[in-house]
Formats: C-alpha cells, structure tokens, sequence
C-alpha cells in the first residue's frame, strides 16, 4: 500500500529551477532515501508534503489524503524534522517539548524522555543558546515523540557527532521494523545505504534513478584485490578477459573487477597460482551516487 | 478557530514587551493624572493665552489634555511601535525564521494560528488599556478627587483602543502577506508612522488640514468625545477597517506558499 504518493508534481520558480512532472511513492514500512545535489528540490518537494506550498500541476498526498488542502489531517500522522531547525522564540528545548505534546494531546511523555535518554540531551536549556548538534536533538525528540506512522526527515544527522549518527540510524531501523513509513533526504552515503529500501536521485527537480537499494548494490560489479607472492604470476591478468583496473608491481597486487557470472573463472584462473591474499573491496554506493551527482550518468 | 495552548505560548514569548509597553502607558497617565491638576492647567492656559501655536494644543481640562496629548500622542507612538513589533514577529517574523513549521505541523492549521494570533493581539490591547483606565481613574481619584470626568475617560480610552485595533489590522495583514520581515515591517510600520504623520501635520495649519482626510487617526475624534459632539460614526468605521483588515490576513495565509 502506498502511503505518500507524490504525482507528476510541477512547481517551477524559474525554468530551470524548481520540481517538474515529478513522481514517487513511498510503501508502508517502506524507507524512501532522497537524495541529490543542493538545490535539486528535494526540500521543494517536502514542502509540497507537508502543504506548505501549493503545486502548480500534480498532486501530493499522503494515506489519500490531499497534503495541500487536508493538510491538517496529513500532519496529525507526521513527525517532521526540518532540514534548517528554527525553533519558535524564547523557549527552552523542555518548553518546546512540552508544547508540542499538548498541542498533539498525549497522553505520556513517555516516548520523548526515552528519546531524550538515547540521544543524551539536555533540553533544560535555551533553544537560542544551544549548538547545532544539540538543537538537532530536540528536532529529533520533537519528530518522533508522538510516534508517528509517516516521518519525513530533511538531513537528519546535521551537526550529529558519529557516536549520535549511529543511534538515529538505530533509531530509524528500529521505526522501519515497526512498520513506519519514511521519507528521508540526505547526503551521507552511509546513512542512506544502511537505512533505505529504495533510493530516489533528485536532479534539477526530476527524478534521475529510482532503484531499490538491493538493485543498486547488485547492479554493480564486485571488485577484488588479490596479492601475489611472484610478480611473474600477475602477468596472468595483465593480458587477458579480465582487465584488471589497477595494477601495483611494487607490491605484487591487482584490482579487478568483475561480474559475478565471471566468478568461477576467476577462481579456476587463480587455482593455477601462488596467492598470497585476495579480499572483496567493499562496493559502496557512493560510487553509484557521485555519479550522478557530477552528471555524468544522465544528462537531464 | 481558536487554540488555548497556542494563545499561551503567544502570550509566553510576547509578555515582555506587553509589561515593558504596559508600564510605560501607565506611568505616564499617572504623571498626567498627578501633575495636571486644575490649579496647574489653568496656569498653563493663561501662560499660553498670547501664544499663536499652542504646542500642547488645546488643554483648557484634564480630559483635553487626555485627549490630546496622552492618546494624541505618547500612546499613539508607543502602541505603534508594540501593534508593529508583535504584528510582525507573530506571523512574517516567524515564517522568515522557519519556526513557524513547527506551529503548522504540530498540527494547527493555518486558520487558527492566524485568528489565534489576531485575538491575541487585540485582547492584549483591551488589556493593556483596561489597565491604563483602571491606573488613571486610580491615580486621578487619589491626585484631584472628583475633578476627573470618567465617562469622558471610559470613551477615550475604548476608542483609542478601537483606534489601535484597526491600526494593528494593517500591521497583521502586512505580516500575513509577506514571509520576510523586513518587507512586513516596511509596509506596516510604514503605513503606521504615515497615517501618524499625515494626523500631526493635519493639525498644524489650515493648509495641511486636508490631510486628515488620507489618515485614519482622524477617525478617533476625541475633541468631539470630549464635547459631546459626533465621533460614533468615526469609531464604527475603525471597527470595520479592523475587521476588513485582520479577516484579509486571515484569508491570505491561508492560501499562500510558505518558504518552510
């Protein structure tokens, strides 16, 4: 079941500015990683969910529920973290909290003290005087205190130390197995590969790739380093079908990358030798990205 | 329409400026209320006899002086000045910041953060002047007992508050139509210090005095409050410039995009 349907959504600021006939779904218990360039309109477009703006053609909606003129009823199932936190005047991150949760009337602040217990935070101080990391936690307890079924997060983990990165990647794994359906933008690689089923690339306002993370990660060839203890030995893959990318005499050590179906010939290659190591270069997809960042994949 | 919880987070984050705007309108109607006995403003009258432009205008009695120096005057400018700083930092203030995605998506939809803020704006008015009353009649009656005429008080001060109600209509709909602040605050301290001016100059020669007629001050009659003339007509017409201007803000938030 689809729980954010976005529909050749148009909104244009300048020709080349702004989202085109842009389209995508997020399924329930689905994690939706948003990602591209800055500028790209990825904020535009959850803006647009959040009935913030308006479309100019298209359509948002959210459990069928139009985002721009239900959005009342949309929001009461979101949690929102925006990407640049401005926190009303005056508070302190307790006060906002508490606000918040009687504006939502819950019951139990429950679920934002064991939030504000995992990501270590003080929110007895002023919202003004806090530092970004800080400020982005109660951001954080604010999205997901109310246990939303629907989260959109805008760059989650700015200004989240590492140790911090890790728990909200915790955090949104543990949402993702209780069933949440969430959209998410950022530019952390990592963050992305190790929390998103699908991976959506924004470009100049449209939607460039739409791959489930699985696809992408397969798609790509597996790439090995193999060291040999004779230097007469890496002959053998210097001249023949496997092409090797990088090739160290120095050490003795060759890069190759190949496709799985060529596995077992590597291996019968490799039988005949002295190896003296071989190990798997962790494929990340940021290889996959970077080129769709720089352009180079797809001309838009 | 209307949502308890957000009125007192407005009142919580405004209530400095209500106090520090309070305390200065009612130290000053107590200073009046204290210093312009009759004995002294028959002083004055007299000093003032010969003088061709007399710059406290017409104050032959308290309530005149009220009239037109208090709500004529210090209280215009000061309420300008707190109608400009909250209009703006209620709605256009708190777009440009961002902060306003959190109102909107706790949820409160945009109908009620408007009508919620615009009753908050207008009854901290009725407040601030109730006090302002309740501070002269005080200090009047313990001052000059018996020489205040409180009717003619009441009625100045309602419709200085009616007079403030409309002005801060313009400065609401400045801030619902805007998502920067600067231009909020442009248009309605603008149009605010314009219809301010236009009110002063209009009183200072018969040559200027057709610009009483682009200004909505003039409205606020109280030279007729003050002698029972007609200034019913003025003061309902401030009720309606009111009403146009905060249900207009109101219609606009609702239907523009907001840079959140």
């Amino acid at each position: 079941m689809s729980i954010i349907q976005v529909e050749k959504l148009t909104k244009s600021f300048t020709t080349t500015k702004g989202i085109f006939n842009l389209s995508l779904t997020v399924n329930q218990g689905e994690v939706f990683g948003f990602i591209g360039p800055n500028g790209a309109g990825k904020t535009t477009t959850i803006r647009h969910l959040l009935g913030f703006t308006k479309p100019q053609s298209g359509k948002a909606s959210i459990l069928n529920l139009d985002c721009w003129s239900q959005s009342q009823q949309v929001q009461r199932h979101l949690g929102y973290l925006p990407a640049e936190i401005a926190f009303p005047e005056n508070m302190t991150g307790m006060h906002l909290i508490r606000y918040l949760s009687d504006l939502r009337k819950l019951r139990n602040m429950k679920k934002a003290e064991e939030l504000i217990h995992r990501f270590e935070l003080d929110p007895s101080g002023k919202l003004s005087r806090m530092s970004k990391g800080t400020k982005q936690k109660v951001g954080i307890v604010c999205a997901f205190m109310h246990d939303p079924e629907i989260l959109i997060l805008d760059e989650p983990t700015t200004g989240l130390d590492p140790l911090m990165q890790a728990v909200f990647i915790n955090l949104v794994q543990e949402e993702k197995l209780k069933g949440r359906s969430i959209l998410m933008s950022s530019h952390v690689f990592e963050e992305i590969e190790s929390t998103c089923d699908r991976i959506g690339i924004i470009k100049q306002g449209r939607i460039i790739s739409n791959m489930r993370t699985e696809e992408i990660r397969n798609s790509s060839k597996r790439t090995y380093a193999i060291e040999f203890f004779e230097r007469t030995d890496m002959a053998l893959f210097e001249n023949d079908a496997f092409k090797p990318k990088e090739v160290d005499s120095e050490v003795g050590r060759v890069v190759i990358e190949i496709e799985d179906s060529k596995i077992n010939e590597l291996l019968r290659a490799l039988s005949t030798i002295n190896v003296k190591s071989m190990r798997e270069v962790p494929s990340s997809l940021e290889e996959h990205f970077r080129g769709y960042y720089k352009g180079e994949q797809i001309d838009v | 329409m209307f949502n308890s919880t957000l009125f007192r987070q407005i009142a919580a984050s405004n209530h400095k400026l209500f106090i520090v705007i309070t305390a200065i309108l009612s130290a000053l109607i107590t200073v009046i209320m204290s210093v312009f006995v009759p004995s002294t403003i028959s002083q004055i009258a007299e000093a003032n006899k010969n003088a061709g432009l007399n710059p406290l205008g017409d104050i032959s009695t308290l309530s005149d002086f009220v009239g037109n120096q208090y709500f004529g005057m210090f209280a215009l400018i000061l309420c300008i000045i707190y109608t400009v700083v909250l209009g703006n930092r209620m709605i256009a203030g708190q777009v440009d910041r961002g902060s306003m995605a959190y109102h909107l998506a706790a949820p409160i939809s945009r109908t009620t953060l408007t009508v919620t803020s615009a009753i908050y704006l207008v009854s901290s008015l009725a407040v601030m002047f109730a006090i302002v009353f309740g501070v002269g009649c005080g200090v009047a009656e313990i001052a000059q007992p018996g020489k205040l005429d409180i009717s003619t008080f009441l009625t100045l001060t309602f419709g200085f508050f009616l007079l403030q109600t409309a002005l801060s209509g313009i400065v609401f709909v400045a801030s619902c139509v805007f998502n920067r602040s600067s231009q909020s605050l442009t248009l309605g301290a603008g149009i605010s210090i314009f219809f301010f001016v236009a009110n002063l100059l209009s009183g200072l020669s018969s040559k200027l005095e057709s610009l009483k007629h682009i200004t909505i001050i003039t409205l606020y009659d109280s030279k007729a409050i003050i002698n029972d003339g007609s200034y019913v007509s003025g003061l309902i017409i401030l009720i309606v410039i009111g009403i146009i201007f905060f249900a207009a803000g109101i219609v606009t938030f609702r239907r523009k995009d907001l840079p959140l």
